[in-house]
């Protein structure tokens, strides 16, 4: 009864710090929750449409001409094996608007069970069949197109141009997503049987081009095998991947779909979690600045029969319930969030996210930080043991010298913020919870600040081997050196340019059996990124990237075995290179190291035009003179919207955090500081000083702590950041971030939160006018 | 004919308790001679210490005037209070209140720092100067927590005067010092005093209020009696004694 008593009296006498408390955890427990809650879902999502879909453990895209009876049978023969499916599908490019689908698309008959997406892509709507001439597509390609319901999708097929008109989007989780560049579109019966019999009857047949066979692999119930060693093992065993064009598994699939709400996920997780610490630090700030002043009424506790373990359990309870209530309000202001953030990611991962909220993860993290926050508390408070009841009602403390070795003088010029500095120092363990937490809020600030500005500046993209070009040109045949060099000639006349790339694109090969990524280019110089050993300069070399050797075990100077439908050759690893595409699971390769596998056709040129004004007017040029032989495509922006408003809606979420989170903190520190400093301010106001001079003093001293934080917030940025998200974005596939820091990355964070600082503590000063020098009469 | 440099009419000070009017002290007039030493003495609680921070235009009287060269202190706003407080009026609490993270020569200079008239050269000689009046030139750079009770006391009182002010204003300044600092303040007090510093002093120690030229007696929040003696040092301090205790004892002290 005892304690209920004291722990009413002190939340009623100490209403701010409880309720700065509750709002701190009512955050970060709401956004902890709604982070941890989207990505569950989104997971779960994606898992869900996969089973929905019955999507195959392998899908192998195979030529239709390839593919016999006998391998089928081969493959259904295998130990570990359940069953196979074949469908039929028809190989299209795709344009829209003359903007044309960098990748291959598949286009099949619309199956019988499909789920449409209403406009929104919030939800499921009625399945409307398809009639003739209409197209359904996933959301990942119109999300790459930036098209709409009703609007015209060109397809080219080996049997001519047809024009679909968009009916909407459907669920397609195997290859849906924006990020994997394999496409569905799906078209009603009748169309497809009549496109497919036209090309059958041309009979024309090239590799990739054509008819297709997609394969679809499902592993026997109890198989422990993940799906990329069951696809390993079924390849060495049947050679259904090498005969293929592409390969892809059900995890690759998931893997893929959900890698971008991933690491947005992540280093918001990370952020909040640094949060999570920075409310123990400031709740041990509030705890320890409780103590000293509260120093007689301990004593006098103690006197009156109060154990130090009694006092120790106010100040866990009073805590443990701001912070209990704290969480439960932000798990409850969280459930309507976690739909809303979901939703956001739906253009990119194309599916529909659940719409659960993760109380079992999010409970468990709270609930280590509800005993962190106790075992601080406890350590905290040990020093309740040392107060003498004696001592402490005679008003006794313990002698306190406010010695510092960073003195500087108090000085007639700049009165204020000497007297601002002096105060600091000589208590600067006040002022170290202000200084851990602007270090956290800054470092994060400043990562995000990098990451946008990597993302976002095309120069930056090189770092990651991403070959960018605002001028693309697909060759639609195989052209001749002198062709090519006259093509660039008709660029040249309009604007100066650099070549980017020449690629022969990009195909699948099995390499030590594994399928993966091949990228081919017609020099070594377009191989980006080599940070390992050097670009593959003979024709019996390839590199390959860092993530991919460490996932087959291998290493420069290793010899494998590439193999390409039914050829396989040696060649040597003479370097590592971090490339994107699939998530950095890639191998690259010259022109002249593919003849080897009977690859040579030069697909694929990229230019960056010096005067970007003419674009469009050498694209239209362009595909004027060499239609014949070519596309050509102008984008100065090459970075789809969705990508960017993402990490924008990131960079916002963070600063809008750091923001709440500094008002809070300051708004509770400076509630403590200020009724610590009291007698101070009364002494200084008998002095002359004025209300707005005191403010200008405190609000100066804050900021002070805010500039030693910023200090090593930057500091701690300068030599983390890039390991931090290196470490991240491996999942992307870039093993090593080099992070270029410029004045504004440092500038604008530490700029902000300094400035948020200073004025937050100047306001939190206000009650600085209400404190009168009558404070100080002893009557 | 004496001068009086601060002019009290009326003035009152109360508060509401429980829905109840508690009055401190109410219609007091009161006038300060320019050079006199004056005290107020009073039982605790008699409102001596209000009174004091009221005519130091440290607390605000409810009702009433409190001149000072043709200002009211009552109607004042706070930016002139407080340049009030830094150039015209010196004050001494009975807790020394310095800053705590500030040295003894810094307590003294802030203060003199404040005032736009000084230069930063002029206070650091002026507070030196005091320092070494108060004989505390030796622990100039120590802190507060690391000198004495009394040393404390002098230092206050240094800063109180380091913008030479007009009035200075003490509210018990021995009542936290043993017998030799008390003896060591008074004195202080005296001499400042002696050299034309009008004083103002709340006590209730009666070694403190012989230094005085004129006693007032403060009783249930109105004085009802006012003594004046002659210079502290033309009379002999057994004598000056035996004629306050006599005072005090008619007014049932």
């Amino acid at each position: 009864m005892e304690l209920f008593t004291m722990i009413k009296a002190n939340i009623r006498h100490k209403k701010g710090s409880f309720v700065s408390i509750i709002l701190l955890m009512a955050v970060i427990s709401m956004a902890l929750t709604a982070i941890i809650s989207v990505w569950d879902n989104i997971y779960g999502g994606v898992i869900q449409a996969q089973e929905r879909a019955k999507t195959a453990n392998i899908v192998c895209m195979v030529n239709k001409n390839q593919l016999s009876e006998k391998m089928i049978s081969k493959v259904k023969q295998h130990t570990l094996v359940k069953n196979v499916k074949t469908e039929t599908a028809i190989a299209a490019k795709v344009s829209y608007h003359g903007k044309g689908y960098s990748n291959e698309v598949y286009m099949q008959k619309l199956p019988a069970q499909y789920q449409v997406f209403d406009s929104d892509g919030r939800r499921y709507q009625e399945e409307t069949p398809l009639n003739h001439g209409e197209i359904y597509i996933s959301q990942g390609m119109k999300t790459n197109f930036s098209c709409k319901t009703g609007d015209s999708l060109a397809v080219e097929t080996e049997a001519g141009f047809y024009e679909f008109k968009i009916k909407g989007t459907i669920e397609e989780p195997q290859m849906g997503a924006s990020v994997i560049g394999w496409k569905k579109i799906f078209i009603c019966k009748e169309d497809y049987e009549n496109i497919y019999g036209k090309i059958e009857r041309l009979g024309k047949q090239t590799e990739s081009s054509g008819l297709i066979n997609m394969v679809s692999i499902y592993k026997k119930d109890g198989c422990g095998l993940t799906d990329g060693k069951f696809a390993r093992q079924v390849n060495l065993d049947t050679g259904i991947a090498d005969m293929g064009f592409g390969a892809m598994t059900r995890e690759m699939s998931v893997t893929y779909t959900t890698l971008f709400p991933k690491i947005i996920c992540m280093i918001l997780f990370v952020f909040v979690v640094l949060l999570l610490a920075s409310v123990v630090v400031v709740l041990c700030h509030s705890v320890s600045t409780g103590i000293e002043m509260e120093y007689v009424t301990f004593g006098v506790m103690k006197s009156q029969g109060f154990s130090t373990k009694k006092i120790q359990a106010v100040f866990v309870i009073q805590y443990l319930a701001a912070e209990i209530l704290g969480a439960a309000a932000g798990i409850v202001a969280a459930v309507p969030l976690c739909e809303e953030l979901g939703n956001l990611f739906h253009p990119i991962t194309g599916i529909i996210p659940q719409k659960a909220v993760s109380y079992g993860t999010c409970g468990g993290i709270l609930l280590a930080v509800f005993v962190i926050s106790i075992l601080s508390i406890l350590v905290i408070t040990r020093k309740i043991t040392r107060i003498s009841p004696v001592r402490a009602i005679a008003g006794v403390k313990k002698e306190i010298y406010f010695d510092s070795r960073l003195k500087a003088p108090v000085s007639k010029k700049m009165l204020s913020s000497s007297l601002a500095f002096r105060q600091f120092t000589s208590n600067k363990r006040q002022y170290a919870g202000v200084i851990a937490v602007v270090a956290i809020l800054v470092y994060f600030m400043i990562t995000m600040m990098v990451l946008t500005n990597v993302i976002t500046a095309t120069s930056a993209w090189e770092t990651m081997g991403i070959s960018y070009s605002d001028l693309s040109i697909e060759l639609s045949k195989e052209v001749s050196d002198a062709k090519i060099e006259q093509v660039e000639e008709s660029i040249r006349q309009k604007s100066n340019f650099q070549t980017s790339y020449k690629s022969c694109g990009n195909y699948y090969m099995s390499i030590n059996g594994e399928q993966m990524m091949t990228c081919i280019y017609s020099e070594p110089e377009f191989i980006k990124a080599v940070s390992k050993g050097r670009a593959p300069v003979y024709d019996n070399e390839i590199v390959m990237t860092e993530i991919a050797a460490d996932n087959l075990g291998l290493k420069i100077g290793d010899k494998v075995s590439v193999g390409y439908q039914d050829k396989k050759e040696t060649f040597l690893i003479s370097g590592l290179n971090q490339f994107m595409n699939d998530a950095g699971v890639n191998f690259s390769m010259t022109k002249s190291a593919a003849s080897k596998l009977g690859n040579t056709k030069l697909s694929y040129l990229g230019y960056i035009l010096e005067d970007k004004s003419r674009g469009t007017e050498i694209e239209t040029d362009l595909n004027r003179r060499y239609g014949t032989i070519l596309t050509a495509s102008f984008d100065e922006t090459p970075m789809d919207d969705t990508y960017e408003l993402a990490i924008h809606v990131m960079t916002c979420i963070v600063y809008a955090f750091s923001i709440i989170f500094a008002v809070t903190a300051v708004q509770m520190v400076c509630s403590k500081a200020f009724l610590k400093e009291r007698r101070d301010i009364g002494i200084y106001k008998a002095l002359g000083f004025t209300s707005g001079r005191l403010r200008l003093q405190f609000a100066v001293r804050y900021s002070i702590a805010a500039v030693f934080g910023a200090a090593v917030g930057s500091g701690v940025a300068a030599a983390f950041t890039g390991k931090m998200l290196s470490f991240i974005l491996r999942l992307v596939g870039i093993s090593s971030f080099q992070v270029t820091f410029n004045f504004a990355a440092f500038a604008v964070p530490v700029g902000i939160i300094i400035t948020c600082f200073y004025l937050f503590a100047f306001l939190a000063s206000r009650r600085i006018k209400r404190v009168e020098v009558k404070e100080l009469i002893v009557e | 004919m004496k001068k009086s440099i601060l002019s009290a009419k009326g003035i009152c000070k109360s508060f509401a308790q429980n829905g109840r009017q508690v009055h401190i002290f109410s219609n007091v007039d009161f006038d300060l001679y320019e050079g006199d030493f004056t005290v107020i003495m009073g039982a605790s609680g008699s409102g001596k210490s209000t009174l004091l921070y009221a005519l130091s235009g440290m607390d605000r009287a409810t009702a009433g005037q409190v001149q000072y060269d043709g200002q009211d202190l009552v109607t004042m706003g706070e930016k002139d209070l407080a340049r009030l407080r830094c150039t015209e009026f010196g004050f001494v609490f009975q807790q020394m209140h310095l800053i705590s993270n500030l040295s003894l020569f810094e307590n003294v200079a802030v203060s003199g720092y404040l005032n736009k008239n000084s230069t930063s050269r002029h206070v650091k000689e002026h507070a030196d100067g005091l320092l070494e009046k108060v004989r505390l030139t030796h622990v100039k750079n120590h802190l507060p927590s690391q000198v004495s009770g009394g040393e404390q006391q002098r230092c206050a009182i240094a800063r109180a005067v380091i913008n030479t002010p007009k009035v200075l204003f003490a509210d018990e300044p021995t009542g936290a010092l043993n017998r030799q600092n008390t003896i060591e303040v008074l004195n202080l007090l005296t001499e400042l005093n002696g050299n034309g510093q009008s004083v103002l002093m709340v006590t209730h120690d009666l070694k403190a209020a012989l230094r005085a030229d004129r006693i007032l007696y403060l009783e249930d929040g109105k004085i009802t009696g006012e003594l004046s003696l002659p210079a502290y040092h033309q009379q002999d301090e057994k004598s000056r004694e035996a004629q306050v205790n006599a005072w005090l004892a008619s007014l049932e002290w």
